[in-house]
């Protein structure tokens, strides 16, 4: 037998060892070297408080009474961590991007940083955990009282006496005592607690080689191998099929909604979470934790069974059965084991249900009394570390009182289950703001409050037994003996296991209401927000908020603000970082909103999400949430949309840039093909007449005594070609300028009739000599027409019409007739000839360069073939045409056109 | 286990989703129900060992999976940029 003081001994060794380890923990983070404690297993351990020491003795104490159905309070974690991907990774993510302090900030911010439905789900936390606390006191107090017991009646696992209350108020004490000590150093922007964290990963190995240590006893130190062990006294129903039915179902779903939403779970999964990367760790070590947990514990049941005496209590069996064996130091152990996965649970609970408590009840309230003067100049940080350690304190206090006021009540386990009941009122309002972007703050309210209610009626209340508020006769025949509402029977559902019965109408309501309420009204500006922020937190960064929400504030408010809750250090560090970012700000200028949601969010990780909003908007000038941008990213199937629409139009413009570059491409390929055609053309016409200059002037120089006569023709000959070369490189150039030249031309109202009058009279002369006739009219007449040109290039391109007319035309009885008329709102001029015509073939190119329609000419000199393609240019730039009208059987007709201005008759 | 595939292929998502919901189809009722017979293997009854079994199984399946998939990686790429600007020695 171990003496009381002996136990205490170690106890309060292995106490001051935690103490150690959590101080040199919280030492290496202040100094940056956090690094194992950053690590994936440490992560690992911390979350494996969820087995507390309900686990550890009630686990084998279920085993005892029920058989394999233990194992569900383990399946159910077991697969909410293998399937992280789904739930966890999400959680984890907007956890650290909003720098959410516990599950009722992460609610509440989804739902519109709502602060009621905070403080309604803290107050729900805190009456539902308060007994599980209750329950630990519970656990260590008897299992320490079984220890020690020096009774006959020790194996029995039953404390000899009354519950030792003044025990029990020294561990509650310490652990507060520990708890505010690691628990409330700082008000750090992250929320983590590093001490404590080492400590709990310690406690998690220490229950753990406890449990396998009292496992490996029974198996191979008690008896000879499991065969034997099962061939006992197995527990009940461990062979039957009927455990498989509704309970089943229940306690895994219960067990998988407890590993998400117990305050404690939230804490060490979520906030304390240093790296997203370590879930992958955690998804199959945590499993593999609770998988070596269980190993032992049927055995155990079935090894306790066996040997211990009829009547003894199964929750001690852990305890017991190596006090049988005479193996102290293993007992011991067991006891340690139970002790670590109480204090952690106690520990970790009273820091979630603190920081809930002081973030959204204490904070909130304080912000509305006058005479706290918050909003003034009080220091909110040195209030807020006071209104933590006075939770703490208050929390354990509660758990104390309800543990000495129900001490006789139920087995362990019971206690357990109808907590996480409680705590899976929070999962449907969870995962719908997870997932579901309608769900609305009301719809929440209402689903949560009402899960609650009804927990409270079907499972907290009956719990008691008829000792508290509801009768046994209550409970038995319902409320003024109305059956329908019979606790445990509600509308008539009978039959039931009273967990499966409140689970099942607890979660019905709850849903049912969070959906109608949600269907029925519709979302604030900032709930929208927030739920889109948080149902695409993988698409889109918290940082974008800034597009929808336009406020302001003043510098000097913000760092005011900053420095009274983060306290001077951290506010500095943070309003530095932010000016390297968005440049310098003199205390009066404006932070736009970028910054102000910065702020807002590193806030939020002190004092959740709720009262830093309620804050902030005491400084902030001008709030307005863009609904515009809001809808815009709100719809999810509009924002595919905007994307294939704006896919669309950038394809199209590729495809329309890539059109133009290649007709750009062809035009230029055909324009570098005529500069080519262009060169050899005026490399061939230069050289006819270089040749002839040449060879004659050759002869000229060689033959000795050539007849003057000759010689005079000769010269005539060169001076000729020479001639006919400056007109062709005259041409060029002119035509080169004409091409070349974009420059808009002086074009003054003229009267086309003069300049035709003018044009005619030249060629006169050329007609005599070449013995044609050269007909005149019809005409217009002066005075009748007025067209905008330049009136010397119109006279070059008559002058070119008539004398290509009258040189080309090669008939017996050659005539050209000029006549002008109007034709609609054009002046046109008609030059026609009764040549031998354009060959059909030589139609299309006649207005190219050095094309020469004609196959001979009247006098026998060839032209340069450019008349045409200038006075083709020339007609262009002044705005008219210059046309070879079909073919009539004999000649060619050229029509010239001009737009007339005004009403050309109207000068006549 | 070598895997031949990239960190984070197509399949392995899917994979990570379908893995939980395989294993509440094996370990919830009607399947789990078969397994309560008075068969024992060993000298142990035959649903102690297909409970354990399943979850030891799960845990291989997680841990396999788990090396495939990157929660840091998602459809927003600036989370991770950040820091691979952060060079000191610039």
């Amino acid at each position: 037998m171990l003496s009381a003081n002996a136990v205490l001994f170690i106890s309060v060794l292995y106490v001051a060892l935690l103490f150690a380890v959590a101080f040199v923990g919280d030492i290496h983070a202040r100094n940056g070297n956090a690094g194992w404690l950053q690590s994936p297993v440490v992560y690992t351990l911390s979350i494996s408080l969820y087995c507390t020491s309900w686990t550890f003795y009630g686990a084998v104490g279920s085993a005892a009474r029920s058989g394999i159905e233990f194992v569900t309070i383990y399946l159910g974690p077991t697969l909410v961590f293998v399937g992280w991907w789904l739930l966890l990774r999400k959680m984890t993510r907007i956890g650290r991007l909003h720098h959410i302090t516990s599950i009722a900030d992460m609610i509440s911010s989804r739902y519109g940083k709502s602060g009621s439905l905070a403080a309604l789900i803290t107050v729900i936390a805190v009456i539902v955990v308060t007994p599980y606390i209750a329950l630990q006191l519970k656990a260590v107090t008897s299992s320490f009282q079984v220890i020690s017991n020096s009774g006959s009646d020790v194996l029995s696992g039953f404390p000899q006496s009354d519950p030792d209350f003044r025990l029990a108020f020294w561990i509650a004490a310490g652990m507060a005592f520990f708890t505010i000590l690691f628990g409330t150093r700082n008000i750090d922007a992250n929320e983590r607690h590093h001490g404590v964290v080492a400590a709990i990963a310690v406690e998690a190995i220490v229950k753990l080689v406890a449990l396998v240590g009292v496992g490996l006893l029974v198996v191979f130190g008690i008896g000879n191998g499991l065969p034997e062990l099962f061939g006992g006294t197995p527990p009940a129903n461990l062979h039957y099929a009927d455990v498989f039915g509704s309970s089943w179902i229940t306690q895994t779903f219960l067990a998988a909604a407890a590993v998400i939403c117990l305050p404690r779970q939230f804490q060490m999964t979520i906030v304390e979470c240093p790296n997203e990367q370590h879930l992958r760790t955690a998804s199959w070590m945590f499993p593999l934790y609770m998988l070596l947990i269980c190993l032992f514990v049927l055995p155990i049941a079935i090894a306790g069974l066996n040997h211990l005496p009829e009547g003894s209590n199964p929750d001690m069996f852990v305890l017991t059965l190596p006090m049988w064996a005479g193996q102290e130091a293993v007992a011991l152990l067991a006891f340690l084991g139970g002790f670590s996965s109480a204090t952690s649970m106690v520990i970790v609970s009273s820091i979630a249900l603190s920081t809930m408590l002081s973030n959204h009840i204490i904070v909130p309230i304080a912000l509305r009394l006058p005479w706290v003067a918050l909003d003034a100049s009080g220091d909110i940080r040195r209030f807020l570390l006071n209104s933590r350690r006075i939770s703490i304190a208050l929390i354990l206090l509660l758990g104390f009182l309800d543990f000495r006021l129900s001490a006789q009540s139920a087995a362990l386990a019971s206690i357990g289950l109808i907590s996480f009941v409680g705590v899976a009122q929070f999962l449907p309002a969870l995962i719908a703001g997870l997932y579901w972007r309608e769900a609305t703050a009301r719809g929440a309210m209402a689903g949560v409050a009402a899960g609650f209610l009804v927990w409270v009626y079907t499972l907290f209340l009956p719990s008691f037994g008829g000792s508290f508020i509801l009768s046994g006769n209550d409970i038995g025949f319902g409320p003024w003996g109305i059956s329908a509402l019979r606790p445990q029977a509600l509308f008539g559902l009978e039959g039931l296991d009273p967990l499966v019965h409140a689970t099942f109408w607890s979660m019905t309501i709850n849903v049912a209401l969070l959906v109608l309420v949600s269907l029925l009204r519709g979302q604030k500006p900032l709930e929208r927000l927030q739920g889109t922020l948080f149902v695409d937190v993988f698409r889109t960064p918290a940082a974008d908020t800034s597009r929808f929400v336009n406020r302001s504030a003043t510098r000097y408010d913000l760092n005011l603000l900053a420095q009274r809750i983060l306290g001077p250090d951290q506010a500095h560090q943070l309003f530095q970082e932010a000016e390297r970012r968005h440049g310098l700000m003199r205390d009066q200028s404006l932070a736009d909103d970028a910054f102000i949601s910065e702020l807002e969010r590193k806030l939020a990780g002190s004092i959740g999400a709720a009262s830093a909003r309620a804050l902030i908007s005491q400084v902030v000038i001008g709030e307005t949430i863009s609904l515009y941008e809001l809808m815009k990213i709100a719809d999810e199937t509009q924002r595919v949309r905007d994307y294939s629409i704006r896919l669309e139009e950038k394809s199209r413009q590729l495809e329309a840039a890539a059109r133009q570059l290649t007709e750009a491409n062809d035009r230029l390929t055909l324009l570098d093909s005529q500069k080519d055609e262009f060169l050899s053309q005026v490399s061939h016409e230069v050289r006819t007449p270089m040749t002839s200059i040449r060879s004659l002037s050759e002869i000229l120089l060689d033959t000795e005594g050539i007849e003057r006569e000759q010689a005079q023709r000769f010269l005539h000959i060169i001076h000729e070609e020479s001639i006919r070369m400056t007109k062709l490189l005259d041409g060029i150039l002119d035509l080169s300028v004409l091409e070349a030249d974009e420059q808009e031309w002086q074009l003054a109202p003229t009267d086309p009739e003069l300049v035709l009058d003018k044009a005619f009279r030249i060629c006169e002369g050329l007609a005599v000599r070449s013995r044609l006739l050269l007909l005149n009219g019809p005409r217009l007449g002066d005075g009748r027409a007025l067209v905008r040109c330049e009136p010397d290039r119109l006279n070059q391109v008559f002058i070119n019409l008539i004398s290509n007319a009258i040189k080309y035309n090669v008939s017996e009885q050659p005539f050209v007739r000029v006549t002008s008329s109007i034709d609609g709102r054009w002046y046109q001029v008609l030059v026609l000839d009764n040549g031998p015509g354009i060959r059909s073939d030589e139609r299309e190119r006649i207005f190219l360069k050095f094309s020469r329609g004609w196959a001979q000419t009247r006098s026998g000199t060839q032209g340069a073939g450019l008349g045409l393609a200038i006075s083709g240019q020339i007609m262009r730039r002044l705005g008219g045409t210059l046309e070879l009208m079909p073919d009539q059987g004999r000649g060619a007709c050229f029509r010239v056109r001009l737009p007339l201005i005004g009403d050309g008759a109207a000068h006549a | 286990m070598p895997s031949s595939r990239p960190p984070d292929s197509s399949t392995a998502p899917d994979a990570a989703v379908a893995l939980p919901l395989f294993g509440l189809f094996l370990l919830m009722p009607p399947l789990i129900g078969l397994f309560a017979s008075h068969l024992d293997i060993g000298g142990v009854p035959l649903i102690v060992i297909y409970v354990f079994g399943i979850w030891a199984a799960l845990i291989v399946c997680a841990a396999l999976l788990a090396r495939r998939l990157d929660p840091g990686h998602s459809d927003d790429a600036d989370a991770a940029a950040p820091s691979v600007a952060a060079d000191p020695r610039r």
